[in-house]
């Protein structure tokens, strides 16, 4: 059998706050074969959905309502409520200025791909993720993947000293 | 369980499971399978989202009629940018690269570091009359023959 990347045993859960994104976004997971997708409209029931069934990847966009994806990620990075803290994130955002970049690593973000999204751009992130995985820093004001290392994309972006 | 190493000022932790452990190398799909399952989706997703634009096109121009007669607020901006904002991440997506372009224009327009008062109401209303033209006439990008236009106007509707 040809070694191709089984996507299929992964848990996804993505947040963002248009219908639409929902639609194209679940048809995207289901091409990948990706069937275990669950997706919310906000911060709230992202953390809740977290805790009912831990997720693989949490996959969400930086304009929420009523909180923004920042504050989520900071949430999700300070195991609140008990979701596990260590869940990779990536970002699919529309807000693609390098300082949009560099706020969501800083908030404690895995990776980030600039919308619009298709088959082949979140493919392409997912593989980086399974082999390029990253440790965990804890410091005083930040607890996150590592951001010595850039995030795929952005090789060129200021990195973390 | 999670191994956490020491150093000065900060820890490092390698979290036990990462994406590897529920991800096998073989038995997937190729990523060539995987877009022509979504090619044979697309059509019916386009036909979806182009049903909704009629419904943004309204927000816009309620948010947008408030600010010309003096009535609208910072809710108003932030409605419209964030239909902008929707727009520039999804026409994309469907195949509609021009919306996605119309939307960027109206995301610049209406970002939070311009003031209420310097709002240029105007581009803001050519953009919204580009996307109704662009959404009955189904432009999808520059390879339509009635695009060239709409990409001149567009132009032309930057700040200057």
């Amino acid at each position: 059998m040809a070694n191709y990347y089984n996507f299929r045993n992964l848990s996804v859960i993505f947040v963002d706050d248009n219908r639409n994104m929902h639609m194209l976004m679940k048809s995207i997971l289901l091409a990948m074969n990706i069937v275990n997708a669950r997706g919310c409209y906000d911060a709230k029931s992202c953390l809740a959905k977290m805790l009912e069934d831990p997720a693989d990847i949490v996959i969400l966009d930086l304009s929420l309502n009523p909180e923004n994806g920042l504050d989520l990620i900071r949430r999700i990075r300070q195991g609140e409520r008990g979701v596990d803290a260590y869940t990779p994130i990536l970002v699919v955002s529309g807000q693609t200025k390098l300082s949009n970049v560099v706020e969501a690593r800083d908030a404690g973000a895995t990776e980030f791909l600039a919308k619009p999204v298709s088959v082949g751009s979140l493919y392409d992130r997912l593989v980086w993720m399974v082999e390029n995985p990253r440790v965990f820093i804890k410091a005083s004001e930040f607890i996150g993947p590592d951001r010595r290392r850039a995030m795929r994309g952005y090789e060129g972006m200021e990195r973390r000293k | 369980m999670t191994k956490i190493v020491q150093m000065e000022g900060y820890e490092i932790h390698h979290p036990k499971f990462t994406l590897k452990t529920k991800v096998d190398k073989s038995g997937g799909l190729t990523l060539e399978e995987m877009e022509k399952r979504m090619d044979k989706k697309m059509a019916a997703l386009t036909e979806q989202y182009l049903a909704s634009i009629p419904a943004v096109i309204e927000i816009i121009d309620t948010a947008l009629n408030k600010l010309e007669k003096g009535k609208g607020g910072i809710a108003e901006q932030e409605a419209l940018f964030r239909q902008g904002h929707d727009l520039k991440g999804m026409g994309g997506s469907f195949d509609y690269p021009i919306m996605g372009t119309i939307g960027e224009g109206i995301c610049t327009l209406t970002s939070d570091d311009i003031e209420l008062s310097d709002l240029n109401l105007a581009l803001i209303r050519v953009h919204l009359d580009l996307l109704a033209y662009v959404a009955a006439k189904r432009i999808k990008n520059d390879t339509d023959p009635n695009a060239a236009p709409i990409i001149a106007a567009l132009a032309e509707a930057k700040p200057k």
